[in-house]
């Protein structure tokens, strides 16, 4: 065993405490059954769970955020996985500028997103609507999806697709035989990606919904008006249900890895 | 089964400024293993590209048969095909990989088993099976590829540098395998490669590319014995060159060796000679032969075999190879050194 510094060990303990603090905190406050966000709790109790399962309010916002989520990624990981496929594998200066052109919602700041899809959706008549909200979600989820399903997609060797052509395969048949199934785990794992892109959302849904609120929305909201650990409880089922889908998709990344290099 | 013709007609493939293939014609009969041998970029994979259809000629016509085969998709054109890099499915086992030419033919299920079974006994891969390719070594994958590209039995079958992923000893099991199995299924075969021992191995006619040009095509033995531009003698084995002399009367003289030497090609302009086509001449018994002297500079000793370069009057140097046997007088380095040959072992080259 290799002798470690333990001024290092002590930095790697900070900086996990640094990571996790703000995430772990809310836990404690969660299960308090106080009236009140305190820390730490006095008693504890399952009051806000139960309060955030029974409340209409943040069960309506809860599912539109997981349907808008959906939706968003849905859309997000077939159109980026497509325009992966057209860019093509080899890399020019119309695949390179057309690549910056999909990855540019992740770098552009979401405000100024924001404002222009609010401004456009105005226009249209079309705000205040699931579907623009999905649209909008969708548009910033496809970087994540364009940049790695595009780089599982030039670990695909080509031949693989003429091999499936000179044995007898048209062009859509070779592809999902010798294309999309190791194609399949980056698809799935972009998928996952975007749709926590769009279920943690906050500044477009503000600015393009209003009567309709997302979770983020309702949670924004809620701590504007009034302060009670309900959001804690909905904070914690939120990283569990994220930690799990994150850990899948990682999971799946993995596998895909070890075939790849199979 | 029945291999087919191939036919490759005045086909030219540039691509933008770069010509692959200029004015290439090539007959292969039905049945026969034609080789197409040349350096990376002499034209050699883009002539079997065009065969297979990923890429089509510029200009002229390729045939299968009589079938012209211009606009004629891949997967309708009836080949087989085994790629360099294996390109088996990752995700499907050694038997649904094998499987697949025949699903895609829509063959009965019982049917497709069968001959799956016998593709992969062929190869000696019948307990492999159940298998993924990840599991396999390399030279274990490139059976499943062959074993693949000829279990719907195709008239034609194309091997890109299949071999040249391989170490030496499962490549040399590897051309035993693909010869037996080319006698088997009597399938025409074009393989493409850069590995001249492979060629001269396998090959019924190998076909010598240069610049997108085929520059000879003949057996293995004429081609290897009677190379016909320096570059053919040069690229096949190793070779003694030397200028001729205009030939006049069938005769033209070598001026680097000082002799002259009877040449059936009005048109050579040199000559090429094989290093174990030079004796050692001891001095006596000369008749018949071009006998001309030199310096041992340097040997290298095989065992069997002794390499030795001998400089020349002229300051040329050349190769020689002798079997030791019955040559226990062999000049040594520094010794003067006599050396003939058969006028009729010496191949003329003409210009290019």
């Amino acid at each position: 065993m290799q002798d470690r510094n333990p001024l290092l060990t002590l930095f790697y303990v900070l900086v996990v405490i640094f990571l996790f603090f703000p995430i772990l905190i809310v836990v404690p406050i969660s299960f308090s059954s106080g009236r009140f966000l305190s820390f730490p709790p006095e008693e504890f109790g399952l009051r806000w769970y139960i309060n955030y399962f029974s409340d209409p309010v943040w069960m309506a916002a809860t599912f539109r955020s997981l349907r808008v989520a959906l939706g968003a990624s849905i859309l997000a990981t077939f159109v980026g996985t497509l325009s992966v496929i057209g860019l093509g594998r080899k890399r020019s200066k119309t695949s390179g500028a057309l690549t910056a052109l999909f990855v540019a919602p992740a770098i552009v700041p979401n405000i100024i997103v924001a404002l222009g899809v609010f401004i456009l959706a105005v226009r249209m008549g079309v705000s205040d609507n699931e579907l623009t909200l999905v649209c909008a979600h969708a548009a910033i989820g496809l970087p994540f999806v364009v940049l790695m399903v595009g780089s599982a997609y030039r670990q695909i060797d080509p031949t693989l697709e003429r091999a499936a052509r000179i044995m007898g395969a048209g062009p859509l048949r070779a592809f999902l035989t010798a294309t999309l199934p190791p194609l399949t785990p980056a698809i799935l794992s972009a998928g996952i990606f975007a749709f926590f892109v769009s279920f943690d959302e906050l500044i477009i849904s503000l600015f393009l919904m209003s009567s309709a609120e997302t979770l983020p929305m309702r949670i924004w909201n809620d701590l504007r008006f009034e302060i009670n650990p309900t959001i804690a409880a909905v904070s914690v089922f939120f990283v569990v249900v994220t930690t799990l889908a994150m850990t899948i998709a990682e999971l799946l990344r993995r596998r895909a890895e070890k075939n790849n290099a199979a | 089964m029945q291999g087919s013709r191939v036919h490759f007609e005045k086909v030219t493939k540039s691509f933008g400024e770069t010509v692959a293939l200029t004015d290439f014609n090539l007959d292969i009969a039905p049945g026969e293993f034609v080789t197409l041998l040349g350096a990376s970029g002499s034209g050699k994979s883009t002539a079997l590209n065009i065969l297979a259809g990923f890429s089509d000629a510029t200009s002229g016509e390729v045939y299968t048969g009589d079938r012209p085969l211009t606009g004629v998709a891949p997967e309708h054109r009836n080949v087989g095909m085994v790629f360099q890099n294996f390109a088996l499915f990752p995700h499907k086992t050694v038997a649904e990989n094998v499987a697949f030419p025949l699903r895609m033919r829509k063959g009965a299920r019982d049917e497709i088993d069968r001959r799956v079974k016998a593709a992969l006994e062929m190869v000696q891969l019948g307990a492999f099976a159940a298998r993924k390719p990840a599991a396999l070594s390399g030279g274990q994958r490139q059976r499943v590829a062959l074993a693949r590209a000829v279990v719907f039995e195709p008239p034609v079958l194309l091997m890109d540098e299949c071999l040249s992923a391989l170490d030496l000893k499962l490549r040399e099991e590897l051309q035993d395998e693909i010869r037996r199995i080319h006698r088997e299924i009597g399938t025409t075969v074009l393989f493409v490669t850069h590995d001249q021992t492979e060629a001269l191995t396998m090959s019924d006619r190998i076909a010598i590319l240069e610049g997108g040009k085929i520059v000879q095509i003949d057996a293995p033995e004429v081609l290897y014995d009677r190379p016909r531009t320096r570059f053919v003698a040069d690229f096949i084995g190793q070779s003694n060159m030397f200028d001729l002399s205009a030939v006049t009367d069938g005769t033209a003289a070598v001026p680097d060796m000082g002799i002259d030497i009877p040449v059936s090609d009005p048109t050579a302009v040199a000559i090429s000679i094989r290093p174990e086509r030079l004796r050692v001449i001891p001095g006596e018994n000369t008749s018949g032969l071009s006998v001309f002297q030199g310096v041992v500079e340097d040997e290298t000793f095989f065992g069997p075999v002794v390499a030795q370069t001998v400089r020349l009057r002229s300051g040329r140097r050349l190769e020689v190879r002798s079997q030791r046997s019955g040559h226990d007088r062999l000049p040594h380095t520094g010794q003067t050194i006599t050396l003939a040959f058969d006028p009729a072992d010496a191949a003329p080259l003409v210009a290019t």
